[in-house]
């Protein structure tokens, strides 16, 4: 089935439609959703978003795109917007703490979200720095760096996704390696 | 020394990245995901059928009228007639006092 046809059947609201969608990208859209929320129970909240958000604007989808990069748009916007409302009501949380006269988060409890399930036992608490001083990066660093290192795409597919030349998609890897060394040194040298 | 246990720290935080073991969506999610896209579909529909245009236009209609008719009684009622009306009716007119 070609992408046109398959595109017209899902505006149409065809069941087979949707049930070929899903066959096809429910794994991959999780995986996506995974890379950037470590946590399955979310990944899942999150992927399912995706594919409300995919049927909701499938009419508006023009075909500038692939439809497997568009869903990925959507699944990385999906998964940065759910950790923007985290990491608000995380501030909100810590600010009650510290009004509260309680005891400020610290290190511990920073790192306690990472419930990543792809991690081995012995790779949790390093997963869980890397992941904190990823969460640190400038939101374009973070998803170039996020896709490509943790959820495996290729650079080509990113420049797709993230709608950049190749170059810059290469010099957003290489600030955010940077920025990450940097982090973890400070990190450690505490 | 202590740079390069630092360094050497940082490559194993990386090198974590290699060893992500793959996990698989739960067995339930495409059915409840197209629970939900159904569900969703077919409260639009239920608004569809009973919301129909021709519906909308005559509400639409309809509340224009009502606001042009008040429009209408408010700017051509007789103040002046209105106003003796209600002198008269709470006895405060100048013909029609207490001390008369």
């Amino acid at each position: 089935m070609t992408d046109s046809t398959f595109i017209s059947d899902l505006k149409e609201g065809k069941p087979f439609a949707y049930n070929q969608l899903l066959n096809e990208y429910q794994q991959k859209v999780f995986h996506t959703c995974l890379s950037f929320v470590a946590s399955k129970e979310d990944a899942e909240d999150v992927a399912q978003e995706v594919f409300l958000e995919v049927f909701k604007s499938i009419c508006k989808f023009k075909g500038d795109s692939k439809v497997s990069t568009w869903i990925y748009r959507i699944a990385t916007n999906k998964s940065l917007e759910f950790l923007r409302k985290k990491n608000a009501k995380k501030r909100f949380a810590f600010f009650s703490t510290t009004l509260g006269n309680e005891i400020p988060l610290d290190k511990t409890v920073y790192f306690s979200d990472f419930n990543h399930p792809g991690f081995l036992i012995e790779n949790k608490e390093k997963g869980a720095i890397l992941f904190s001083a990823i969460q640190q990066l400038p939101e374009q660093q973070r998803i170039v760096f996020t896709l490509h290192k943790v959820d495996g795409k290729s650079h080509h597919e990113i420049t797709e996704i993230v709608n950049k030349s190749l170059s810059s998609v290469e010099s957003l890897m290489h600030r955010a390696k940077k920025n990450l060394q940097e982090k973890l040194k400070n990190y450690y040298t505490e | 020394m202590k740079n390069e246990i630092i360094s050497e720290q940082i490559k194993d935080t990386f090198e974590v990245l290699n060893s992500i073991e793959k996990t698989t969506v739960s067995p339930f999610f495409k059915q409840r995901v197209l629970n939900k896209i159904f569900l969703k579909e077919k409260e639009i529909s239920v608004v569809k059928l009973w919301f129909t245009p021709k519906l909308q236009l005559t509400a639409i209609a309809l509340v224009l009228l009502v606001n042009a008719a008040s429009l209408f009684y408010v700017f051509n009622e007789n103040n002046s007639s209105t106003m003796d009306n209600f002198a008269k009716e709470y006895s405060l007119s100048s013909t029609n006092t207490f001390l008369n």
